[in-house]
């Protein structure tokens, strides 16, 4: 079973995320700041990260930069969930070692088809 | 008194003198014929004594005659001619009296006056020339100014007629062919508003009397002819002497922004009303779900099913307007279109003095940012790496992304964090708009982040600054000046030039000549579109005697050439082509010298159709652009215009081919009597000094 771990401080959000991707039969773990998202990633190690970019504390970039910075976690899938949406913010995210941006408002069925696509990959080699 | 006068009133006198000499000898001898004495002797003796006193007197005005002409008549007249010398054409002409006279010190007197009155002549000369070139060097200076401004600034007299017009005034009415001197701003822009806001203007400063304080611009959007809108403004210019109601008309082009702001209303208004509709149903959706706790499970789902899809067509929506809005985003600053290069050379000169070497690599392109904040950022940047790595030595590289050139700075060492670079946000850029980084990053459209690069041990620093569509468009081409060209001495005839080169300049006669051309370039394709010359014998211009046609040149006349010479493909057409118009230009020149100004740009026109029109200039041809280098070399202005203007020549039908003739013929007499002063008298000392 796919390990998923999501980091948004926005409740709503990650209480819709969380039952799509627990109905979608992925074990599910949530987190709502940068601090902890790294922590969380080094001791469960999850497949698939979904991470917001404005965070408290530590904003998406740096989590990003630090979970690529630790060679034990170089092959954790990064999906970006931001709400800014230039063409900057996404190269940077890119640039920055997410493998796939998305940005708000997002259909759940793009997220949900996003994730499966990227979990296939890993799994096909 | 001339010459000839004084000559024969001393003749006359003479004259006269003997006569009544001899009538009082013919009367004695008279008296003793007609009375014959009662001595003989004495009468003999008388007549003897008559005799003799007639051939004595008659001798000694003889030689007394011969005396006063070779000491006294011959050198007035030559002093006479030499005077008239200094006084109408060289002042410093040094008067030559061979031989002895009579004249005492007038001679050196009359040198002196002439020389006196050069020297007057000259200061004066050289103050005119000092507040001529001071006046030259100001108006050169202003004129550079209004041309490298951005924004279009035309110049108009009373009736609109436009008298100065800069580049940027081309560029708004997109190079309109109408617009061009004299011609009337009307032809590019609607009157009506124009002279409204003139009208508005005349009666403020009626109302206030010159002196006051008064407001004299008005501004206000039109469209142009051509259907661009503009943002201009008319300020009515200060009265001056004979110049009546001149204007400035300044003018931007609007259209790009008029229409962004446009098109950002129009979405705005149409998505919000389209959002509407899914908005109510999504709320009536929710609301009946709250208060039908208990709604069957058909109708549930038919309602969860219209929530669904609003919700998926607001989302739709939403995308789109966030989409198109990051489009038509317009900047909020002043915005350049810089080149990459400029910028790192900026930031390196800066840079060394804080011991950090700044190399550009790869190839240079345009952004479209505001200068001042992008300068700053490229040398906070590097000297914050410098700081946080300890490298002294960076590369700047910018590479092109879709819409955005992203700037690379590379460095030896590992990447700088993220952690650190939110640091660096919060630094103020500017002490004095206290502006930060992230401040002015955002402000540009930019993100800044640093990774490591491929290459291993090294890491990159990079932010994307949008880039500019120079990047695509080439450079709009400035209309060029005539090239100058100086190497048409090869292309004369040696043999020619030897055999006149001895000749003096006043003896020679002389063809001043002007083409009016499609373009500038002769080999590349470009054909002459009018030809003139004008005679000048003996110093003079012919009157009767000029060239003047029009060529048909087998092409179309390029519109941006138009404005120059103002000929038209109408106005050529059925005209005889170069090599007829060549052909008799030929013999209109015969033995006549070619002159010309920047006459290597038209010969060249010329030699290229020799061949096909089977005729040769093999003359040398005088450059009157060498000329005034060669005489005015205290200025670099050497334009027709800035010539004839400073040798006091009228300027008329300027940028016609018959009109600059005649304004080249005028400048080119001039220079000959300036040539004389120089002692420069012949053909080939002219050559010899017009090429140095």
């Amino acid at each position: 079973m796919h390990r998923i771990l999501i980091v948004d401080d926005e409740p709503n959000i990650v209480l819709a995320l969380e039952l799509l991707m627990k109905k979608e039969g992925y074990e599910v773990h949530t987190v709502d700041d940068g601090e902890r998202a790294v922590q969380a990633a080094k001791e469960l190690r999850p497949d698939l990260i979904l991470l917001d970019i404005m965070m408290p504390k530590m904003d998406g970039y740096e989590v990003c930069q630090r979970i690529r910075s630790d060679a034990s976690l170089k092959d954790v899938s990064i999906i970006m969930l931001t709400a800014k949406g230039r063409e900057v913010e996404k190269a940077k995210g890119l640039a920055l070692g997410a493998d796939h941006y998305i940005t708000k408002p997002f259909s759940t069925r793009q997220v949900v088809m996003k994730v499966k696509e990227i979990l296939a990959a890993r799994s096909d080699p | 008194m001339n010459i000839s006068a004084a000559r024969r009133n001393s003749f006359l006198s003479l004259a006269a003198g003997g006569i009544f000499l001899y009538a009082v000898i013919f009367s004695c001898a008279c008296l003793l014929i007609l009375f014959p004495a009662a001595n003989p002797a004495l009468h003999t003796q008388i007549c003897l004594a008559a005799v003799l006193a007639a051939c004595g007197t008659a001798a000694i005005m003889l030689v007394l005659f011969i005396v006063l002409r070779a000491l006294v008549f011959r050198p007035i007249e030559i002093l006479d001619r030499e005077a008239h010398i200094i006084a109408s054409i060289n002042p410093g002409h040094v008067i030559e009296l061979s031989g002895s006279h009579l004249l005492g010190e007038l001679p050196k007197t009359i040198s002196d006056l002439g020389e006196a009155f050069m020297k007057a002549r000259r200061e004066t000369a050289e103050a005119a020339s000092v507040i001529s070139s001071d006046i030259e060097n100001s108006k050169t200076h202003l004129e550079t100014i209004l041309m490298t401004l951005t924004e279009g600034v035309i110049v108009c007299d009373e009736r609109a007629r436009i008298m100065f017009y800069n580049p940027a005034a081309r560029a708004v009415f997109h190079e309109n062919a109408s617009l061009g001197l004299g011609r009337s701003l009307y032809l590019l822009c609607p009157a009506a508003p124009i002279e409204n806001a003139l009208a508005l203007l005349r009666q403020r400063r009626i109302r206030h009397p010159e002196g006051q304080e008064t407001e004299n611009d008005v501004s206000f959007s039109c469209s142009t002819l051509q259907g661009k809108v503009i943002n201009c403004r008319v300020h009515l210019l200060p009265l001056v002497q004979g110049v009546s109601w001149s204007f400035l008309f300044t003018c931007e082009d609007f259209s790009r922004e008029a229409d962004a702001r446009g098109r950002r209303e129009h979405l705005l208004r149409a998505t919000i009303k389209s959002m509407r509709g899914p908005l109510t149903s999504l709320g009536l959706g929710v609301e009946s779900l709250e208060m039908l706790p208990d709604l069957d499970a058909v109708n549930r789902a038919a309602l969860e099913r219209t929530m669904v899809q609003e919700t998926r067509s607001l989302i739709g929506q939403f995308e789109v307007l966030a989409r198109e809005i990051q489009e038509l985003e317009s900047p909020r600053f002043v915005v350049n279109d810089v080149f990459s290069e400029d910028l790192a050379a900026c930031v390196a000169r800066r840079l060394e003095e804080k011991k950090i070497r700044l190399t550009m690599i790869g190839s240079p392109l345009w952004v479209k940012a505001d200068i001042h904040s992008l300068l700053f950022l490229l040398e906070f940047f590097a000297v914050k790496l410098h700081e946080h790595s300890g490298a002294d030595v960076l590369e700047l590289e910018t590479l092109l992304g879709d819409r955005h050139v992203y700037f690379n700075y590379y460095w030896e060492g590992a990447e700088v964090p993220q952690a650190e670079i939110g640091k660096w946000m919060s630094c103020v850029l500017e002490p004095s708009a206290a502006h930060t980084v992230a401040e002015v990053l955002e402000h540009i459209g930019s993100e800044v982040w640093s990774k490591p690069h491929q290459a291993p041990g090294f890491a990159v620093l990079s932010f994307p600054v949008p880039s500019s569509a120079s990047q695509w468009e080439p450079p709009r081409p400035l209309l060029p000046a005539r090239p100058v060209y100086t190497d048409f001495i090869a292309d004369e005839d040696a043999a020619e030039t030897a055999r006149l080169k001895d000749r003096a300049l006043d003896s020679l006669s002389f063809v001043v000549f002007d083409t009016e051309t499609t373009g500038l370039a002769p080999l590349g394709g470009d054909e002459i579109l009018s030809l003139a010359g004008v005679k000048i014998v003996n110093m003079g211009i012919i009157v009767g005697e000029t060239f003047d046609r029009l060529v048909d040149p087998r092409r179309g006349i390029p519109q941006s050439s138009i404005r120059f010479h103002g000929i038209t493909d109408e106005m050529v057409r059925g005209m005889p082509h170069i090599e007829e118009t060549l052909k008799a230009f030929h013999d209109f020149v015969g033995d006549s010298v070619l002159v010309g100004h920047n006459a290597a740009f038209d010969m060249r026109f010329l030699r290229i159709k020799e061949g096909r029109a089977g005729v040769r200039f093999k003359g040398p041809v005088l450059d009157t652009l060498g000329l005034s280098r060669y005489l005015h070399d205290h200025t670099p202005e050497h334009s027709l215009d800035a010539v004839a203007k400073r040798l006091g020549v009228e300027v008329r039908d300027r940028h016609t081919a018959l009109g600059d003739s005649l304004i080249t013929a005028q400048v080119f007499i001039k220079f000959l009597y300036l040539l004389k002063t120089q002692g420069i008298t012949t053909l080939g000392q002219a050559l010899e000094v017009s090429r140095q």
